[in-house]
């Protein structure tokens, strides 16, 4: 018997001898009630204390089995006095009586053996931080170590993260495991949780007084972004309420809430301030001096707004800036003046200010600096001239020719003197010479071409190769009109093939800078007449790749009637023209509108206070001489003259030529609104500009030049002229001396009554026109005596009975004729816009218009006349 | 103004008027038309100097006659050659006039030579 077997051996004794409850002994005396059945009893757990790997015995388990029957053993399996291994094992007794017969009884026991060098760790459970970022350290406790049989040697590690616990999203939650080992190799663990937890509301401070600005009236404001920072999240943008802000004071809400929810709240005044983007932002001028850099002036017009108080002039190498202030300035200014561009290509920005300093809207513009150069080629061959002659063109282009192709632009000059004597005192003389120059000894060649290179500078920076070519050897001959038309179709064929081929004579590759598939043509007197002949020309005897897109004249004459078909038109009258005084670039314009379907514009200017030279920088001398068609202290001068055909010219090829897509012209070209304060502001006066516009589609609804005329309209209906003293079809100096327009037109006289003139329209659907017009003039009569301006009504009516009635003054200022010693009466166009119908009526019904009137009946007009005709509905 | 402005223009300043017989093949008629010289004549409107307009001088000598077709050959020469100088009619007024502009008439002899 070994030791440990001595040693438990008692206790095994003493589960032989354990009897069953109630019973006396176990000798076999009879049980009460004679219950015979067996108690067993185990207990739940036996300490076998440290224990070495090998295992140890265990002797005595302690369990007792008693019976009344009669002796009972208890018997275990694995036994009393096994050896048992370290950990827990289960141990099952049974005990059974073997006289009795009774069932046995059964119970079991976990002997627990701990492994020598044992312990255990005892973590903290869970340990909760306070989200301090992304990752968050957190101190997390040792665990204690409860010594069993033995205790850790070294330290205890942890899993822990080094650089802290993650935020929560939503829940953060790390499981820390620690462990240690004893020296018998004995190894224990315990794990802590690691919760983040983010309770804190983020931090959000209102400042006293917000500001915000709208910068278009059309634009909803939503109050400044607001952030709050939070401890956890970092910094978190803030709703406000209300999201969308009307001008004035509101007080706005923020709030700045977490990811877990946390939100924080503040309220502050916002003052919304109106301080739009200036409109019409343009390049109202360029000029490249000899050896200087490129000038360019900017024009814009007001900003709307309340509160706009000045702009802000900048300028950047792209559309988004980076942005160089220039200038700031007053609301009163509209023109800014960069006098020297230092890139090829330049943004311009004008910044609306607010009070406060405070920026609003914002327009931007490009600008191109510019290059440029003359070609001289000497004995060419034009079509129908009969000698050889020159082609001489200065040319100006945007320096950044690889940005293009741009469109091109050809100018030609009227006929002038082409030798300038040794004194500029007097004027160009004329000689007959067959090239560019002049040969009189003593003389020099007037620069003819050089008097129109503004006009190729200015639209050159906005995107044009222009050249200004000489005419100087078709000029001082009797007409030659159609002559000067094949020059410029003889430069347009050199342009096309140099822009496919290259090898200009500009010292400058044009190949696929020039697209000539895209051609404006502007001319000045005769030229401005051989332009006009250019399309038709063109039509007849077509040059590959190159189409004539438009063709704008200035102060034309008329000897051949050329008709400028397929070609957006435009034509410049010059109220104090002592050259061409009869105006006949009205006749162009008329004859031009002849066909409504043609898809092309036409526009008519009368510029009362212009002469006919001094379009030119070059013709110095005024032909109005003094006072020959006005009085020469009416005349705008060369300046304002130069400047208002810059701007109006610019304004024309970006609308018909430079902008591609659904490029619209500006509404003063169309006759509609007047004249751009920013145009005013650069010319340095206020234009009176009276404008003709015929929509590239459109309805002829009257010209009176049907047979029925004026009882019958071009639709067939039934007009009607009541209350009128005189209501007759005219022309030209049937209507009286002072009417040259070769146009049928309705006479209209009112003597202290009320006229009405009615157009029925029978219904016509006007849904899809932009807007209803005619054309009118006040006229030579004293029946205007003392006026200023014409005042009528102007009505339409739906075939339902809703109207709308207007003053004429609310449509367009028709001025009671101008200065000048023999007034002519050149019409305008006044135009209803159909937008603005809608807008004033939106009861009447443009599907189906009844009839269009006017009404002489506005007090202080209850006398007058006027000359109307072509009654149109604009379709685009 | 501009400093580029000289201010009005000047009328041309008649000095005399011309008239030389002339080696050519053609010249006008006076009513339009270039017909064969038969005995041409130059018709010199000398002034100080010509500047040049939109619209085209013509000379109208007499009641009936107009000639249109000019030439510079020198300075201050407006030159017109007539196809036979027997049509001209000799004694009659000559004047130059810009286009229909009656107010750019010029007299320029009150009484045309004609040369034998």
């Amino acid at each position: 018997m070994n030791v440990a077997a001595a040693f438990f051996a008692p206790l095994v004794l003493a589960a032989l001898l354990t009897l069953a409850p109630g019973c006396e002994g176990g000798d076999g005396d009879a049980c009460p009630d004679g219950d015979v059945s067996i108690a067993l009893e185990c207990p739940t757990e036996v300490d076998a204390g440290c224990v070495p790997e090998a295992g140890a015995v265990v002797g005595d388990f302690g369990v007792e089995a008693r019976s009344c029957g009669g002796v009972v053993e208890a018997v275990c399996d694995p036994a009393e006095g096994s050896t048992f291994a370290p950990g827990e094992t289960t141990v099952t007794c049974e005990a059974r009586d073997a006289t009795s017969g009774e069932p046995p009884a059964t119970c079991e026991l976990t002997v627990v053996a701990r492994p020598e060098g044992s312990f255990s760790l005892r973590c903290h459970e869970r340990v909760s931080v306070e989200c301090q970022g992304s990752l968050t350290p957190a101190d997390v406790p040792l665990p204690e170590v409860v010594a069993l049989c033995g205790s850790p040697t070294g330290s205890i590690a942890s899993d822990a993260p080094a650089g802290g616990y993650p935020a929560p999203a939503p829940t953060s939650e790390t499981t820390v495991t620690f462990s240690a080992a004893s020296a018998t190799g004995y190894e224990a663990t315990c794990a802590t949780v690691v919760e983040v937890v983010d309770t804190a509301a983020p931090e959000l401070t209102c400042p006293a007084a917000l500001t915000a600005v709208r910068t278009s009236a059309d634009a909803a404001v939503a109050p400044p972004a607001l952030a709050g920072l939070d401890q956890c999240g970092g910094e978190r943008a803030a709703t406000a309420a209300p999201a969308a802000l009307a001008r004035g004071t509101s007080t706005v809400t923020y709030t700045a809430a977490d990811a877990a929810g946390n939100a924080t709240s503040c309220s502050t005044p916002v003052t919304v301030l109106d301080a739009f983007a200036v409109t019409g932002l343009r390049v109202a001028s360029a000029s490249l001096p000899p050896g200087g850099a490129t000038k360019v002036s900017l024009a814009w017009d007001p900003a709307g707004g309340d509160d706009a108080v000045g702009y802000r002039v900048e300028r950047g190498p792209g559309p988004d800036g980076p942005w160089e202030a220039l200038d700031t300035v007053g609301l009163e200014a509209l023109v800014h003046t960069d006098p020297a561009l230092a890139d090829d290509v330049t943004y311009y920005r004008v910044v609306t200010l607010a009070a406060g300093g405070v920026d609003g809207g914002a327009a931007t513009l490009r600008a191109y600096a510019l290059a440029g150069g003359t070609y001289d080629l000497r004995d060419q061959r034009v079509p129908t001239v009969t000698f050889a002659t020159t082609l001489y063109g200065v040319a100006r282009h945007p320096r950044a020719l690889a940005d293009g192709p741009f469109p091109l632009v050809l100018l030609l000059h009227g006929n002038h003197g082409n030798c300038r004597p040794p004194s500029l005192a007097w004027d160009d003389e004329c000689s007959e010479t067959t090239d560019h120059d002049c040969h009189w000894w003593g003389y020099t060649t007037t620069p003819n071409a050089e008097g129109l290179v503004y006009l190729a500078e200015t639209l050159a920076a906005q995107g044009v190769v222009a050249a200004s070519l000489s005419g100087n050897a078709l000029n001082c001959r009797d007409d030659y009109i159609g002559e000067r038309a094949e020059l410029v179709i003889e430069h347009l064929r050199r342009w096309a093939g140099w822009a496919t081929a290259g090898g200009s004579p500009l010292g400058v590759d044009l190949a696929g800078a020039v697209d000539t598939t895209r051609v404006g043509l502007v001319g000045h007197s005769r030229g401005g007449e051989a332009v006009a002949l250019v399309p038709s020309r063109l039509a007849a005897t077509p040059v590959a790749g190159v189409t004539v897109a438009s063709v704008f004249s200035i102060a034309p004459t008329d000897y051949h009637g050329p008709v400028p078909d397929g070609v957006e038109y435009a034509v410049l009258l010059p109220g104090c023209d002592g050259d061409v005084y009869t105006l006949e670039g009205m006749h162009i314009y008329d004859r031009a509108l002849a066909d409504p379907a043609a898809g092309v514009a036409r526009s008519q200017v009368f510029f009362p206070r212009a002469n006919h030279n001094f379009f030119s920088t070059e013709w110095r001398f005024d032909d109005n001489g003094w006072g020959l068609v006005c009085a020469t202290s009416v005349e705008a001068g060369d300046v304002a003259q130069q400047r208002m055909l810059e701007a109006t010219l610019g304004a024309w090829f970006q609308g018909t030529l430079i902008a591609t897509g659904t490029a619209a012209l500006e509404g003063f070209l169309q006759a509609q609104g007047p004249t751009p304060p920013g145009i005013d502001a650069w010319v340095g006066t206020s234009l009176d500009l009276r404008w003709s516009h015929a929509a590239g589609s459109r309805l002829v609804i009257d010209d009176l030049s049907d047979d029925r005329a004026p009882a019958m309209n071009l639709l067939g209906l039934p007009n009607a002229f009541t209350g009128f003293t005189t209501a007759r079809v005219c022309s030209e100096a049937g209507c009286d001396t002072s009417f040259p327009h070769r146009r049928t037109a309705v006479l209209l006289s009112w003597e202290e009554a009320a006229g009405v003139a009615t157009w029925s329209l029978g219904g016509l659907d006007a849904s899809a026109g932009e807007a209803l017009s005619f054309r009118v003039v006040s006229r030579n009569s004293g029946l205007n005596a003392g006026l200023e301006a014409q005042e009528f009504l102007v009505r339409l009516r739906d075939t339902g009975g809703a109207e709308i009635e207007v003053l004429l003054s609310s449509l367009a200022r028709v001025p009671h004729l101008y200065q000048a010693y023999n007034q002519r009466e050149v019409l305008q166009t006044v135009r209803l816009p159909l937008d603005e119908v809608r807008a004033l009526s939106p009861e009447l019904d443009l599907g189906a218009l009844g009839e269009l009137e006017i009404e002489t009946s506005v007090a202080g007009h209850e006398s007058g006349s006027v000359i109307l005709t072509d009654v149109e509905l604009a379709i685009e | 103004m501009s400093d580029r402005v000289r201010g009005p223009a000047a009328t041309p300043e008649i000095r005399r008027l011309e008239v030389n017989p002339v080696d050519a093949v053609e010249g006008e008629d006076g009513r339009g038309q270039m017909v064969p010289a038969r005995r041409p004549v130059t018709l010199d409107v000398i002034a100080d100097a010509w500047p040049g307009r939109a619209l085209d001088p013509a000379l109208h000598v007499g009641q009936e006659l107009v000639f249109t077709r000019y030439r510079h050959p020198g300075p201050g020469v407006l030159r017109f050659v007539a196809a036979d100088a027997d049509a001209l009619p000799a004694g009659e007024p000559v004047f130059l006039q810009w286009g229909d502009d009656a107010r750019s008439r010029l007299e320029v002899s009150a009484s045309l030579e004609v040369p034998q």
